[in-house]
């Protein structure tokens, strides 16, 4: 059965040329000038994907996404607008109304690229392996209410003191949103969330917020390399070392919306261990027997699908930003077809075999010398980031 | 000559002149002094010895007397109680006679010698008639007595005693006098000593307040003076925007005034910087707003050029296949194929789409220009104003178009002296401000704003009413102020509406006021002047 797309613009020239653009895909494409009209063609038939502008007369792209977001959560939601504000676009996309933000003008072929790549990370992630396996669990883990007061409140511009305070008034957060920046962050250290939102900005910290919970639901569980502990440090690890070598090749911080990939690429592992328990003793004492097996294997063997995809479904189920899913998803395989941003991709990679590395456990897979060319680096820049994030680190 | 050193030098003069002025009163007073340590001593120390020696001498005399008379009493009377009695005090006075002889000091030394002799010979006298009425010789005792001899060895005597005192210019016991005298001469004395004390108390205390009130004067000149011109000058200057630059002298105040003038220069350096980056800030503004619209025109035409470079291929294809003599059949499956029908009819109107697209981005371009007037003098010239405002609305297009429909009262308005692009800058600024504050209310319905223009008097004005939430009332006040902003840090320099109020105000000796309309909206009223001697200072 043929995708459904529908695209919204109060330029009709705009929709025209869209229409002309996917004339020749096996998409079935409608058109709408208005929000209005838009809502009434999803109310007729649902459409798998839905492309809205932003600015537009009487209610904008995003009051509608949130409206479609709201009633049919699994169609997909990407904003195609002209503006170019980066404030205007990291708001749309921080809570979570939509997945994708474009920019016009726009590649017909990239734009035509885009959507087959969201398709089928639509279609990756609701394959049966993992769907089977999330359906076993009772319940997903939802984020706190701290995060949708925080998230509101971003959405409402309220100022960073307000913000603050807001954090501020919950009891054990601070010490741990804290936490989460003095271990997971290179060379960046705050005293207060006020700080920490200045110097970081509100995105960043609206992320701890979820990947500090999730390490906090499942505290002091787990086994061997599946242990919370572990892998807290790993994932901190991970995170420093790649804003270090993100600073060293790009020679400024790493964007706001991936500033916490590392904390959040192995969440799946989480997932794990608060839902597969039971499987837990299995899969660990197979993974220890089978030190050179891929992880992924052995988890698809006993559980039915990877970490990477339960996490990257907990990312999207959690609406958070598609780069951050598609870096969970394909961080095992940044080398795959339908990864669109192969350089972050391909950098999480890398960090994450040195961070084994650094907590001296030998990786159970390698990296080629593609990752490296995908992620614009050597392997000696990787070795010098790694030593500048832990000085005491020896190959 | 630094304050510094003023200061030294008027308290190295103070010094010396109260050193002087002490020196002498302390010599004065010394001198005053002397007598006390001297005269006074030995006037004390006479008045003792003289009243001693008076004592001695009055003693003597007594004894004398008493002798005489026992003396004579005896030779008459025989009773040999009188001769007891003569030589009962004859020891005593021999003994008062040797001590005036031993204390008389050198002058009165001869003079008691004589009396000692006369005396001697009085007493050798006496005892020999004591002894002749032992012996029955009462006679010749009263003859000796009787003497001639003998009386005047008394006179003698006597009258050495009373030339004594009258030597000393006392009667007989007023010895105490003599010490009255003394006293109230140093009383006298010390009476003058407090007199000419007091003139140099006097003295010392008028001159020190003559130099004090010099010192006041001298401060005054080199300290209160400057600083008061230093206020002056800068109260008067800075409200003008001009350059105060004080004057740079030699003290202090000259290190002062030159560190205040590169604090000025370094203040406007950094002003002139502010007031490029809220252009550049403007700009970016501008240039987000001007990307946006540009954005989706240029969206949609290289969109269709891609289209059409399909359908290029597509005609390219046909052509071939008809160049190549094909069948009819084929033709037609080729046709079919590339979607000829669609292509044919679409073309017309994808071309047509484009043209305006294209027409639509050199509109924006032009406008952009107009505003900015970049080809343009940049000097004062006369330009309508409501050019400059259907300009700027170009330009705010994409700011305002989505929040209110703008209503435009523009009357037949004189050509005005300005610089344009300036002017239009306000409106931009006014404009934009609210658009925004219309934006952030959140209404559900559109605002409005409403641009009027009229010439009255002198002078060319623009109102730009808004129907938003209007100006708060603690904002009011402040808002032409630099720096001040009701947005979020990094939202804006601060410096928009002051820098409307420097074009308009100081620049074109116009006028800009905000205040809240009745309804509730804000209104910013705009006068520019239309003389030209009142365009730009």
């Amino acid at each position: 059965m043929p995708k459904t797309i529908i695209f919204v613009d109060d330029e009709e020239h705009i929709l025209h040329a869209l229409r002309r653009a996917f004339m020749d895909t096996e998409y079935v494409v409608h058109t709408s000038a208005s929000a209005a009209e838009a809502l009434a063609l999803m109310e007729k038939g649902k459409a798998d994907l839905i492309v809205s502008d932003m600015r537009m007369a009487e209610m904008d792209g995003h009051e509608l996404l949130k409206i479609v977001k709201d009633r049919w959560p699994s169609a997909i939601r990407i904003i195609l607008s002209g503006d170019t504000d980066k404030n205007t676009t990291l708001k749309a996309v921080t809570d979570g109304v939509a997945k994708a933000y474009l920019t016009k003008p726009w590649d017909d072929a990239a734009l035509k690229a885009q959507i087959a790549h969201f398709f089928s990370m639509h279609d990756t992630l609701n394959s049966s392996g993992v769907l089977e396996t999330i359906n076993r669990i009772d319940r997903l883990p939802v984020l706190p209410d701290l995060y949708y007061k925080v998230v509101a409140m971003i959405q409402k511009e309220e100022n960073i003191s307000k913000i603050s305070e807001t954090i501020e008034r919950e009891p054990g957060w601070v010490a741990r949103i804290l936490k989460v920046i003095n271990s997971a962050f290179y060379g960046i250290s705050v005293a207060s969330v006020h700080q920490a939102i200045t110097f970081l900005g509100m995105i960043i910290v609206k992320d701890i917020i979820i990947s500090s919970d999730l390490f906090e639901s499942v505290k002091g569980k787990g086994m061997g390399e599946m242990h919370v502990d572990f892998l807290w440090e790993h994932s901190n690890t991970c995170n420093r070392i790649l804003h270090s070598l993100y600073l060293s090749i790009h020679h400024r911080d790493i964007p706001e919306e991936f500033a916490l990939v590392g904390v959040l690429h192995d969440i799946g592992k989480l997932l794990i261990i608060k839902c597969f328990s039971d499987k837990l003793d299995g899969l660990v004492r197979q993974q220890e027997s089978q030190p050179l097996r891929p992880r992924i294997d052995a988890e698809r063997a006993i559980i039915g699908t990877s970490h990477a995809e339960l996490g990257a479904y907990l990312l999207d189920w959690w609406n958070l930003p598609h780069v951050l899913v598609e870096a969970c998803l394909y961080h095992h395989d940044p080398l795959n077809a339908n990864v669109q941003n192969k350089e972050l991709v391909s950098l999480l990679t890398i960090v994450d075999y040195f961070s084994w590395k650094a907590v001296g456990k030998k990786p159970r897979f390698d990296i080629r010398n593609e990752i490296y060319e995908c992620a614009g680096i050597t392997r000696t820049d990787a070795i010098s980031a790694m030593k500048k994030a832990y000085p005491d680190f020896n190959e | 000559m630094t304050i510094r050193s003023k200061l030294i030098y008027l308290l190295v003069v103070l010094c010396v002149l109260v050193g002087i002025v002490t020196f002498v009163s302390v010599y004065q007073l010394n001198e005053l002094a002397a007598p006390l340590k001297t005269d006074i001593p030995r006037a004390i120390e006479e008045l003792h010895s003289v009243t001693e020696m008076d004592a001695l001498v009055n003693q003597v005399r007594y004894y004398d007397e008493l002798l005489t008379q026992s003396a004579r009493n005896y030779a008459f009377t025989k009773d040999v109680k009188w001769k007891q009695r003569y030589y009962l005090y004859l020891p005593a006075f021999m003994d008062a006679m040797r001590q005036t002889e031993t204390s008389a000091d050198s002058s009165l030394r001869a003079f008691f010698l004589t009396v000692s002799v006369e005396n001697d010979s009085l007493v050798a006298m006496e005892t020999a008639a004591l002894d002749k009425v032992g012996n029955g010789g009462q006679k010749d005792a009263i003859a000796i007595l009787e003497s001639n001899n003998y009386w005047k060895c008394k006179r003698t005597l006597e009258n050495a005693l009373r030339a004594y005192f009258s030597r000393r210019g006392l009667s007989d016991d007023n010895a105490y006098e003599f010490s009255s005298v003394t006293i109230h001469s140093v009383s006298a004395m010390a009476t003058n000593m407090v007199r000419r004390t007091y003139r140099a108390g006097v003295v010392l205390v008028v001159m020190t307040a003559l130099f004090l009130i010099i010192a006041g004067m001298f401060l005054y000149r080199s300290i209160v003076r400057p600083l008061d011109s230093f206020s002056r000058k800068i109260r008067t200057h800075s409200v003008g925007g001009q350059t105060i630059g004080l004057a740079e002298t030699n003290d202090e105040f000259g290190v002062v005034a030159k560190s205040f003038n590169d604090m000025e220069s370094r203040l406007r350096q950094n002003q002139m910087q502010l007031v490029q980056s809220e252009k550049l800030a403007a700009i970016g503004q501008l240039a987000a707003g001007v990307a946006h619209e540009i954005n989706n025109p240029i969206g949609f035409i290289s969109s269709n050029s891609a289209t059409l470079k399909k359908y290029v291929a597509g005609f390219v294809s046909l052509i071939n296949l008809y160049r190549k003599g094909a069948d009819t059949e084929t033709t037609l499956l080729h046709e079919t194929k590339i979607n000829l029908g669609f292509i044919l009819q679409d073309v017309d109107v994808l071309l047509k789409e484009n043209e305006e697209g294209l027409s639509r981005v050199i509109a924006i371009v032009k406008n952009l220009k107009d505003f900015a007037r970049i080809d343009a003098n940049q000097g004062v010239m006369l330009s309508n104003i409501n050019d400059g405002i259907r300009n700027t609305l170009l330009v705010a297009a994409n700011e305002i178009k989505y929040v209110a429909d703008v209503k435009l009262d523009l009357g037949n308005i004189p050509p005005v002296p300005c610089v344009l692009n300036e002017i239009n800058q306000v409106f931009l600024n006014v404009l934009v401000n609210a658009a925004q504050a219309i934006r952030d209310q959140k209404r559900t319905s559109r605002g409005c704003i409403l641009i009027r223009t009229y010439e009255e008097g002198e002078n060319v004005y623009c109102e730009i009413s808004d129907n938003g939430p209007g100006i708060p009332s603690d904002v009011i006040s402040k808002m032409f102020d630099p720096f001040f902003t009701t947005k979020d840090v990094g939202k804006g320099t601060g410096l928009g509406l002051s820098i409307s109020y420097d074009i308009i105000v100081n620049k074109h000796k116009g006028s800009i006021i905000a205040e809240n309309s009745v309804d509730g909206g804000a209104c910013f009223k705009i006068r520019l002047p239309l003389t030209t001697e009142a365009g730009r200072a």
